[in-house]
């Protein structure tokens, strides 16, 4: 990494502009707080310990995010050889141990749709300003089209062709992998 | 009956639409038959499919799963130790 980048990098800024994220990412893997607040602990003291390491071939988000799904993997694979598992959950992939931690009977399954999600992420970070807005309003928000066009001023037609394009370039962003 | 061949956009649209409400008739026909002209469009169709199912489940998150300002401050102080 660039020395210039590891001077930038404090445990503040870590934390102000990377533990939200890193939190909810372990909140929906582990819906336990204090669990994945020291999982997000963890993953900051080593990055910090390993800066020197993050060679910048992604951004230093999904880099960490990387070492927190490794941590919470790990914990997951531990949790099932000491406690075993109580399969309470309607959930068909997930089962619960009997203090309630959430375990996925295949957490590589789940993790590779959480990693799916955390690209998918920062792809939308990477669409044009209104675009994202527009995304975000319809997928997250749940908005329906006509309510977008009204806030955004645009057509009805003109707001399908931008979740055509916004749809196309995050696929173009996601690597092939992703999207099998 | 000679089906017309809409453009790839329009077609790409009315995927889009189709995860949304149903398509008329007609307008579901001239996709389809687009879709089975076009691999181009026919691709784009199952990627978006895979996109439409991630997007949809990257739904507003829960305010509880925030960090407090407290949570944050513990952190930084463990952090820095």
């Amino acid at each position: 990494m660039a020395q210039n980048q590891i001077e930038k990098i404090n445990s503040e800024q870590l934390v102000e502009e990377h533990a939200d994220y890193l939190f909810q990412f372990a909140m929906s893997k582990i819906r336990n707080r204090d669990l994945a607040l020291d999982f997000v602990q963890e993953t900051m003291l080593v990055s910090l310990e390993k800066i020197e390491q993050f060679e910048g071939r992604s951004s230093l988000r999904t880099w960490m995010t990387t070492i927190l799904n490794r941590k919470i993997i790990d914990y997951w694979r531990k949790e099932k050889r000491t406690q075993g598992t109580v399969d309470i959950s309607d959930n068909e992939n997930s089962t619960f141990t009997a203090n309630a931690n959430f375990i996925p009977k295949d957490p590589h399954q789940l993790s590779e749709e959480a990693e799916k999600r955390s690209i998918l992420e920062i792809c939308i970070d990477k669409l044009p300003d209104n675009w994202r807005e527009i995304v975000h309003a319809k997928y997250y928000d749940e908005k329906n089209g006509e309510e977008i066009s009204k806030e955004f001023r645009i057509t009805s037609s003109n707001f399908w062709v931008i979740i055509h394009r916004a749809k196309a370039q995050l696929r173009d962003c996601m690597d092939k992998k992703y999207l099998s | 009956m000679k089906i017309p061949n809409i453009p790839c956009e329009e077609a790409a649209v009315n995927i889009e639409k189709s995860f949304w409400k149903q398509l008329n008739f007609i307008d579901w026909v001239k996709t389809r038959w687009h879709l089975f002209l076009c691999k181009n469009c026919s691709d784009y169709e199952k990627d978006s499919t895979v996109l439409h199912r991630l997007l949809c489940s990257l739904k507003k998150r829960d305010d509880s799963d925030n960090l407090s300002e407290a949570d944050k401050i513990r952190l930084k102080e463990s952090l820095n130790h």
